[in-house]
This record gives structure tokens, C-alpha cells and sequence, in this order.
């Protein structure tokens, strides 16, 4: 072990950093998303104008949206603009997304969502410091949500990892084998599911929503922050397609998860917080005594 | 001539470090015994190291003038007796005298709140009495004896775990007044309760059973504290409760019986002794106002957060990280999840803190917080491992801690197969780079940035009733939240 290790884990991180999964890739799918929210949320183009005016105007809609979303700033200084975005960009970069260089170090899913979860408290402190109401509101929500949304991404997590053996994230590649024991894969596949379940509260999504808009650069890690989660919970799937040699189908899990993320926001927007926050409690409930009956088969089989 | 008289307490304490720290130099590759009294060994030597350690740190940050230094100093010589000896009436004897020379212990029991502050540590003596004596009486009155092992029994053990735990939980530390007359003496030695404990693990392997008990204090004492933390009205109860958390995480380690255990064990100690220092040092200190500048929260209380363990990379992350590492490897699940979620429900409970006076003291310990959590695989490595190697008679396979000296740390289990792994030097390095990038285009995009009005932090009491209506867990009243539910 010398430091010619740590010489080479920077080097040889600078495609995932600064490429895919990380930089370029993260970045792009940031602004294309922020693209499509500005569209939506804008007035929509008038009627009357032609095609070639039409593709103009959108053209510099979305640029001027993509542009102000990277350069308005009201909240943070640059000295500090930093912190919002390279935590939850480390985060995504260190995934063990396929097709991508391999790590020399792997790192472990407690510490990814640490770094996920840097933006959502610099938004909660942001939000409860800002000088008006609405904004102390929101943050007030924020921090209610983040404490509804933490046990279920515990539990499911931790359950995957009764099965894997391991909470390293490359641990969520590894699908049960075929010999594997019924209840390994199972506790495998309950825990995907459950991860993915522990999305809505933990992305702000539908009845979770703040109500406050997220702007600048903590907007930006946030963003970064809901891509990451994203990328998370399809892992599992991603290594079930992948599996088959089909390159194209690694883009339907995600695509298909944030579509469904985004159904559901749509759908539950305006119900109330604390009747999921209820229905998500007895979700909890119901993963203890799963992680409970893991625990005790396993030590079972420890035991025989 | 004056003047060097006062600092001589420091000038002892610091010399008190530099000698633990040569003695665990010494006896990393084995254990040095001088019979019939002496015996020195690593574990012994890093308490000892922390002992005074964190007694001229303390030292460091008070006027002598207000510190019964002399107090503390005594006491860190007691522990050391009890620390390098291998005789267990000496360690009663020097608890018992280190106890005695704790602020309020001798005369002034009239006071209820006298009372409630010296009981638990009373008990805690009569305990150790109880568990070491019956240790000597069996056979083992050199913990070193060929035979010594025989003698560790249920009995014993669970009078030395009544021992180790009755001072590490904070009963008294609800109320305000008492959290900061105990004095700094009380604060930053409470984690040496532990040893007994630990010292146990020289004499052989733990059943499952108290393998278990420690595991139910520490988890159920770590996720109380930390949800005590979270809703505590009151900043000293507050860092009272977070501090403590780290010490039910050194006994859910302890519990653990694993290298790995062991090493969050003696990280958690590490934290809790800074955390200690740095509270005692801010004792009395109000929350202050903040600026007006709304976008300045974040460097006024940087060293808060970097104390806090939201920020990956410090060490009271670390600290919950390697917990939850060890419990995973040694196959608790439950252990994990707990911790996990405590370090989370850590991080979050920050974001409510009122900042404080930023001083000299908070500042050191924020990048003191910040180099122990990037250098932990060399901090593991050259304090905590040589511990685990020379204990590891007393401790299962289920959990081991692998050092990458220059990259970052990882967890095993009994197959030696990664179980959590966190690059931290690496991944400094790598937030360096991505740092370095992101200012730069910052200041290449950024306008000018407009500044508006701020108006602090709002009442934590109106949040935390919120907070208790939309957390259905947090146990709050059954009434609708207006500001959640009417939408």
C-alpha cells in the first residue's frame, strides 16, 4: 500500500468524474430536465407563429432557462457554491453504474448517501434561515419529510444488504444466482422494491413536495441529488438487463422509474402530508418485521 | 515566574500525552509486563493517550483559573495507574479515587441536583467493585494469570457492564445547570468507564448473551440519545445528549466482539473526547444572532456542522459509519440499520442549531474533526488497530477493519469480504479536484450576488411542533398540521 494507490484512484477517475456518470452526463440530464419543467411551467407558445419561429423561440426558452438555472444565485456565495454541488457529483461519479471504468476503490452506500444528502440540508438550513414565511415553511416540510423519508431508505437498504452480504453499492449488482436460497432472493428483490417505494418521500415528490422553488446552485445539487437516488434504486435493474447483452435497455429502468416517480407526484400533489407520512409509518412497520424475519432465518442458519 | 506557575498543569498534561504516546508506540507489536504490578499494553496505553489528551486539550481551551485543573490532572494520573496495571483491585481503587476527586462528590449532597449527578457514578464504583472484586477473589487478581479467563463469569460481566453504562448515559444531563457545573472533568473523562469493559476482552471471548445485552444498551441508548438530541429545547441537554451518542456507540462496538467493533470503539472515543473539549469550552457561551446576510449561515457555523456528522469525511461520520460497517459484518442487521439512521437523524438535527459564538475553540475542533475523518485509516491504524491485534484472543471473526493507508477504510466479515468501504483520502482528493472545478466556473458565471434580509434561525420550539404534528414517529400530538395538510 503506498501512495502510488491513491495516485492512481485519482487518475484513473477522471472519466467517471468528469464524463459518465459524473460532469458531463449528470449536467446534461440536470439542464435537459430543467428545460422540460421551464416548458411546462411557462405559458405555452402562441398558436399562430410558424415552425421556424417556434423552434426559435423554444430554442431560447430553454436556453435562457439552462442559463439562468447555472447562473442565478441569490442564497450562497462562490465561495461556498462549491459545497452544493460536489458532494451529491462525487456521489453519482463513485456509482457502479455499468459501462463504466471500474473503481480501484469501491465505496459503500452509507457513504454515497451521505453525499447525496449534503444539498437537501444546505435547502432545509437555506429554507429555514431565508427571511420569509413561505420559505420557513418549506423548510420546516422539508426537514418533516426527510425525517419520514429516512427510515424506509434504511430499511430497504439494509435489507438488500442481508442478501448481497455487502453494503458496498457495487453489492446491488450482484443479482441472486440462479442456486441462490429462496428467501436470499427474495429479501433481494424486497429490498429493490422497497428502495424503490422509498423514493417518493425521499425525492420531495407528490404529497412530500416542499412548495418552495429550488434555485441556483443549491437547486443544481438537488437536481444532482434526485438523479443520483435515481440511478441508486435502478442499479439492481440495470444489472438484470445488462445481463442480456442489450446496451439500449440500460436506459429503460431509469427512464421508466423517473416516469413513474413523476406520475405519482402529478397524481398526489395536493393530498395530504401527513396521511402518507401515516401510510409510509406502517410501510416502515412492515419492513422492521421483514429485516427482523431476515435476521432470524439468517442467524438460523448460522447456528445449523 | 508567575505566569509559567499557572501553566504548569498544562505543561503535565501535555507531557502526561506525549508519555501515553510513547508507551503505545512501545507496546504496539506486544504487550510489556513488569510483574507483579505493571502491565502495559496497547489498549491501556490509548486510553491512557485520551485520558490526557484530552485533559490538556481542556486545559488548552480554559483560563486555568476556572478549571479545577488540578482536579483533572489527578484524576488522569489515577486512570493511568488503572490503565497500565494488571492487578484489578488496583483498577477499583484508582476508579474509586478518580471518582472522589470529581467535582461535587465529596460534600455537597444536600442539593437534589447534587444528588442526581454523583449517584450514577457512585453506582458505577459500587458495581466495579462488585464485578472486578469478585474477579479477584476468583482467581483472576492479575488479569494476566495463565488462569485468569476461569474467572470471568456472568456475575462479573454483568456487574462491569452496570459499571461501564450507568455513567455513559446522560441522566443528568437534562437539565441545564447540572450539564455545565459537573465541569469539564466529568465531561471528558466519562468515556474511561469503558475500560473495565473493554479490559475484559484480555481475560477471553464473551458469551452471546452479553455479546447481545451490550448490543440492546448501546443500539437502544444510541437511537434515545439521538431522537432526545433531535427534540431537546435546550442547547446543553442538546449537545449533551449528541455527545453521549458516541459513547453508546463505543459500546454497541464494544458489544460487537470483532476487530471491527473494537475499532468504532475506539474511534467513537476519539469523537467523543473532542466533542467533549469543544462543548466544555463553549460552556456558558449563548447562542448568538445571525448576521444579516442571508447567504453567510454557512461559514459562521461551519465548525458546527463539521462537528455534527453531516458532512461526509468528518469524524463523528466516521465514527457511526464504522459502527454500522461492523454490525453489517457481523451479521446485526438491526445494529446497522440503527446506526445508520442515527447518524442521519446527526446530520439533520443541525440544521436547527442556532450558531454560537464561533470561537478559536469551535474552529480548531471543526478542522481537528475534519483531519481525523480524512486521516482515519492512518488514525485506525496507528492508535486503534495495535488494540485489536493485542485483544483479539477475546474477539470473533465476524468483522474485521482493513486499513488502506493512503486511500481509506473498509469493513470485512468473517469470509473477508468487503462488507462497507469508504475511500476517504481518495475521495478528499477527489472533492479537492471537483472543488478546484466548480469555484472556478462559479466565478466565471456568477453575477454579483444579491443580498437580502435575513431573520436567523426561526424559533426551534414552533419547528419541532411542527415537525412532531407531520413525523408521525416523532410522537407528537394526533392534531391537524395546518402548514401540511391544508393544501
Amino acid at each position: 500500500m503506498t501512495i502510488a494507490e491513491l495516485l492512481s484512484l485519482l487518475g484513473l477517475s477522471w472519466s467517471r468524474l468528469f464524463i459518465f456518470p459524473g460532469g458531463l452526463f449528470a449536467f446534461a440530464v440536470v439542464a435537459l430536465a430543467e428545460c422540460a419543467l421551464t416548458r411546462r411551467r411557462d405559458a405555452p407558445l402562441r398558436e399562430d407563429q410558424n415552425g421556424g419561429i417556434r423552434f426559435v423561440a423554444e430554442y431560447q426558452r430553454c436556453l435562457a432557462a439552462v442559463s439562468g438555472f447555472f447562473r442565478s444565485n441569490a442564497r450562497l456565495p462562490a465561495l461556498l457554491a462549491g459545497s452544493a454541488i460536489v458532494p451529491p457529483w462525487l456521489g453519482i461519479a463513485l456509482l457502479p453504474l455499468p459501462f463504466t471504468a471500474p473503481p480501484v476503490r469501491p465505496i459503500d452506500i452509507v457513504a454515497t448517501v451521505a453525499l447525496l444528502e449534503w444539498p437537501r440540508l444546505l435547502a432545509i438550513a437555506a429554507d429555514l434561515r431565508a427571511g420569509d414565511q413561505a420559505h420557513v415553511t418549506g423548510g420546516t416540510r422539508r426537514l418533516a419529510t426527510a425525517l419520514n423519508s429516512y427510515p424506509p431508505l434504511v430499511l430497504s437498504v439494509i435489507l438488500l444488504a442481508q442478501a448481497t452480504g455487502t453494503l458496498e453499492s457495487a453489492g446491488f449488482l450482484r443479482l441472486p444466482a440462479h442456486d441462490a436460497a429462496i428467501t436470499d432472493a427474495a429479501w433481494f428483490w424486497i429490498g429493490v422494491a422497497a428502495l424503490a417505494l422509498a423514493l417518493p418521500p425521499l425525492l420531495d415528490a407528490g404529497p412530500f413536495a416542499s412548495g418552495t422553488s429550488d434555485e441556483g446552485i443549491i437547486g443544481i445539487g438537488l437536481r444532482l441529488r434526485t438523479l443520483g437516488l435515481i440511478l441508486l434504486a435502478v442499479i439492481p435493474w440495470l444489472a438484470l438487463l445488462t445481463r442480456t447483452d442489450q446496451l439500449w435497455a440500460a436506459w429503460v429502468p431509469p427512464m421508466a422509474l423517473a416516469g413513474l416517480l413523476w406520475l405519482f407526484h402529478r397524481a398526489t400533489r395536493g393530498a395530504s402530508a401527513i396521511h402518507w407520512a401515516r401510510i409510509y409509518l406502517a410501510y416502515d412497520a412492515v419492513l422492521l418485521l421483514l429485516l427482523l424475519l431476515a435476521a432470524i432465518l439468517d442467524l438460523r442458519q448460522r447456528l445449523v | 515566574m508567575a505566569r509559567l506557575r499557572s501553566h504548569v498543569p498544562l505543561i503535565i498534561a501535555v507531557a502526561g500525552t506525549l508519555g501515553a504516546l510513547v508507551l503505545l508506540w512501545l507496546t504496539r507489536r506486544q504487550t510489556l509486563a513488569m510483574p507483579p504490578v505493571f502491565y502495559f499494553d496497547a489498549p491501556g496505553a490509548f486510553f491512557a493517550l485520551l485520558a490526557w489528551g484530552g485533559s490538556a486539550l481542556s486545559l488548552l481551551v480554559h483560563k486555568p483559573v476556572q478549571q479545577p485543573a488540578w482536579r483533572m490532572l489527578g484524576a488522569a494520573l489515577f486512570l493511568t495507574c488503572a490503565f497500565v496495571t494488571a492487578l484489578t483491585p488496583l483498577v477499583i481503587a484508582a476508579y474509586l479515587a478518580m471518582t472522589l476527586l470529581m467535582p461535587g462528590t465529596i460534600g455537597r449532597w444536600r442539593t437534589r441536583a447534587a444528588l442526581r449527578r454523583v449517584t450514577p457514578l457512585v453506582l458505577a464504583v459500587a458495581a466495579l467493585a462488585l464485578g472486578y472484586g469478585a474477579l479477584a477473589l476468583r482467581g483472576a487478581l492479575h488479569i494476566d494469570a495463565p488462569q485468569a479467563g476461569a474467572a470471568l463469569d456472568s456475575f462479573v460481566f454483568w456487574f462491569v457492564l452496570l459499571a461501564a453504562s450507568t455513567p455513559l448515559l446522560p441522566l443528568t444531563a437534562t437539565r441545564p445547570d447540572t450539564a455545565v457545573s459537573r465541569g469539564t472533568a466529568t465531561h471528558v473523562l466519562t468515556f474511561v468507564w469503558l475500560y473495565p469493559l473493554v479490559r475484559l476482552y484480555t481475560l477471553g471471548p464473551w458469551n452471546e448473551g452479553w455479546s447481545f445485552a451490550t448490543l440492546v444498551l448501546g443500539g437502544s441508548a444510541m437511537v434515545w440519545m439521538s431522537l432526545t438530541a433531535l427534540t431537546a429545547r435546550d442547547h446543553v441537554a442538546r449537545s449533551g445528549y449528541a455527545r453521549h451518542r458516541f459513547l453508546a456507540v463505543a459500546l454497541a462496538g464494544t458489544g460487537l466482539s470483532s476487530g471491527a467493533g473494537l475499532a468504532a470503539t475506539g474511534y467513537a472515543l476519539l469523537v467523543y473526547v473532542l466533542l467533549a473539549v469543544t462543548d466544555a469550552g463553549q460552556a456558558g457561551t449563548d447562542p448568538v444572532a445571525e448576521q444579516d446576510d442571508p447567504v453567510s449561515f454557512l461559514p459562521s457555523a461551519l465548525p458546527a456542522w463539521l462537528l455534527s456528522g453531516a458532512i461526509p469525511l468528518t469524524a463523528p461520520f466516521i465514527a457511526t459509519w464504522m459502527l454500522v460497517g461492523a454490525a453489517a459484518a457481523g451479521g446485526i442487521s438491526l445494529l446497522a440499520a440503527a446506526t445508520w439512521f442515527t447518524a442521519l437523524l446527526a446530520a439533520l438535527s443541525i440544521v436547527l442549531e442556532p450558531p454560537c459564538a464561533t470561537s478559536r475553540t469551535w474552529w480548531f475542533a471543526g478542522i481537528a474533526s475534519l483531519a481525523l475523518g480524512v486521516a482515519a485509516p492512518l488514525v485506525v491504524r496507528v492508535l486503534i488497530q495495535p488494540s485489536i491485534e493485542q485483544l483479539q484472543g477475546g474477539l470473533s471473526v465476524y468483522g474485521d477493519v482493513n486499513v488502506w493507508p493512503w486511500v481509506g477504510l473498509a469493513t470485512g466479515d468473517s469470509a473477508r469480504a468487503g462488507v462497507t468501504a469508504l475511500p476517504t483520502i481518495g475521495a478528499a482528493g477527489l472533492m479537492l479536484v471537483l472543488s478546484a472545478m466548480v469555484y472556478l466556473l462559479v466565478r466565471l458565471l456568477q453575477p454579483p450576488v444579491s443580498t437580502g434580509t435575513a431573520s436567523g434561525v426561526p424559533a426551534r420550539e414552533k419547528v419541532l411542533d411542527e415537525l412532531r404534528r407531520a413525523v408521525p414517529w416523532l410522537g407528537g400530538e394526533a392534531a391537524r398540521a395546518p402548514d401540511h395538510d391544508d393544501r
